[in-house]
């Protein structure tokens, strides 16, 4: 029994696909946009479109990008000495925000999981790698999320790393384990960075 | 103490407000008309768990959507709270409340530490090391919440390696996950082995319950000696044998050795039954040491099982001596001389008797 109009429940379909939308989250998206003026939805749609055709992923990083490089990577200003690598763009979003961070990044594209058949090589490490082989890096903190998996992916790559002239270092606690770096507050995340120490560490 | 218990909709239950207001309440009734449930909702009110089943969800009575219990605690100076739980079929609804309010599981747990000591947990302390490692991670567990997340960590890590195992994966791609488990396994053997120091400090002091107490040693054993990191390094071509990851707390057990036997898997019933009794009882002299604002529960079922008279006895005034006991029974008349509450469960409707 469907007693929604076929375009709204074809709709719901989509938005239920969504993180963090349920079935009656996306009825009350599909009944506000059913209200919207034609402008405005066309606008929404040509929004959506674009993002396949006109998004990349930065060529030296990994970051979401709308040229060969992101504005990050573009920026004069940023301190090319420290390398902060992350699972994802949206922790790259979540860092920036907190405003405490002058370096640049290294978005991995996800963490190290054998059972769901991630491998190292499924992740951007080796560009990581050539970055810091290419020299000039002095500082690669691995903020990876607080999971097993994304500590995992950190001890992988520091040990990756162990040879090379760099200092590899973890952001303190204080991010709740299980949690993500996208949820963290910014305050949290600035006093994580700044406490950060080094991953092979003995203490 | 738990002054009464509410429930609706909970197993054979007839909806009702029971009064358990007393050290020792013994429940009598003949099997399957309901006095488990009644101790069994006592018990959920308290840790929001059942001591029978993995899924609580299944004391949801039949036909009914969702179930709901509610216990009155009175604590020191006549204060009062109303905690409530209210459990529905599908997943996800459940909600806690305390004195009306909804609340979150971390602020609703441990306002009534609670114990349970079932009819059947002979057979399944005898038969199962998971049995026994589960006892151990209870107790670590309402001792210190680190523990679940560090468990939950541990079998997260686990899973990873044994699929790497299966798949034949280099030494580099094993690593992390190797020193991801030696940090967690640690912890985690680290708490229980706490918990066994203290329980052997108290296991002597129930002689007429468990007389082999004072000699008993608690025993954990490891299923490899020396630091686990070490351990996984030495199994790893053992390992990619099996398949599988053979060291570990996974692999760990508890013993209570008497003279170099374990009484847990060699014992008689009666020895096994008495020997998990005095562990339980030192386990609520702990939470007592550590809480002493909050008045532990302590669930006795079939309490009549695999004991004699005299251990019986034995058993339930040590008990009421360290916690509110909730005892059921299907003899009449048990325990008299202890003046306890009685009530008599028949066809789900639970009466006093006398
Ligand atoms: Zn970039």
């Amino acid at each position: 029994m469907r007693p929604l109009p076929e375009p709204i429940e074809a709709l719901v379909a989509r938005l239920v696909r969504l993180p963090g939308i349920g079935r009656r989250s996306a009825q009350r998206l599909a009944f506000h946009l059913a209200r919207e003026k034609p402008d405005e939805l066309a606008g929404l749609a040509r929004a959506i479109e674009a993002l396949p055709r006109e998004l990349q992923t930065c060529t030296r990083c990994g970051n979401l990008a709308a040229g060969e490089l992101c504005a990050i990577c573009s920026d004069p200003r940023r301190d090319e000495s420290v390398i902060c690598v992350v699972e994802q763009p949206e922790n790259v979003a979540a860092i920036e925000r907190s405003g405490a961070f002058r370096g640049v990044y290294h978005v991995l594209g996800g963490a190290i999981s054998p059972l769901r058949s991630v491998g190292p090589d499924d992740l951007r490490i080796d560009g990581l790698l050539e970055r810091v082989a290419a020299g000039g890096v002095e500082e690669v903190i691995l903020a990876t999320n607080p999971t097993v998996e994304g500590e995992a992916t950190a001890l992988y790559i520091a040990r990756q790393l162990r040879d090379r002239p760099v200092r590899v270092t973890r952001p303190a606690t204080g991010i709740p384990v299980g949690g993500d770096l996208e949820y963290v507050d910014e305050a949290t995340l600035s006093r994580a960075l700044a406490a950060r120490r080094g991953v092979l560490d003995e203490d | 103490m738990i002054a009464t218990v509410e429930t609706r909709a909970f197993r054979n239950l007839r909806d009702a407000v029971v009064e358990l207001e007393a050290r020792l309440v013994v429940v009598e009734g003949d099997n399957a008309q309901g006095k488990t449930a009644l101790l069994e909702a006592a018990y959920l009110a308290a840790t929001t768990r059942s001591f029978r089943t993995r899924d609580p969800r299944d004391a949801i009575a039949h036909g009914a959507a969702t179930t709901i219990v509610r216990a009155l605690v009175r604590g020191a100076s006549d204060s009062e709270i109303e905690l409530e739980i209210r459990l529905g079929r599908d997943r996800g609804t459940r909600a806690f409340f305390v004195g009306k309010s909804p609340v979150k599981l971390p602020e609703y747990l441990g306002l009534v530490p609670a114990l349970a000591l079932a009819g059947d947990s002979v057979r399944a302390m005898k038969g199962s090391p998971a049995e026994r490692r589960r006892f151990m991670d209870r107790a670590a567990a309402a001792a210190r919440p680190g523990h679940i997340r560090d468990l939950g960590d541990y079998r997260r890590a686990l899973g990873h390696r044994n699929r790497l195992l299966r798949d034949g994966a280099p030494d580099r791609a094993l690593a992390p996950w190797d020193e991801i488990l030696a940090r967690t396994g640690e912890a985690i053997r680290s708490r229980r082995r706490r918990e066994l120091a203290s329980w052997q400090h108290e296991i002597g002091a129930w002689p007429e319950l468990f007389p082999e107490g004072a000699a008993a040693r608690l025993a954990y054993r490891q299923s490899a000696e020396g630091p686990l990191a070490d351990a996984l390094q030495a199994s790893r071509a053992d390992d990619r044998r099996l398949r599988q990851t053979t060291v570990g707390p996974h692999r760990d057990d508890l013993a209570v050795e008497l003279e170099g036997v374990d009484l847990l898997r060699f014992g008689s019933a009666g020895q096994v039954r008495a020997a998990l009794a005095a562990l339980t009882l030192a386990q609520l002299r702990a939470i007592r040491a550590q809480r002493a604002d909050s008045e532990p529960l302590l669930i006795l079922d079939d309490v009549d099982t695999d004991l004699d008279g005299g251990r019986q006895q034995a058993l339930l005034e040590a008990a009421t001596r360290e916690a509110q006991t909730l005892a059921s029974t299907t003899e009449p008349g048990l325990a008299s001389s202890l003046a306890p509450l009685r009530l008599r469960v028949a066809g789900g409707a639970v009466g006093r008797v006398g």
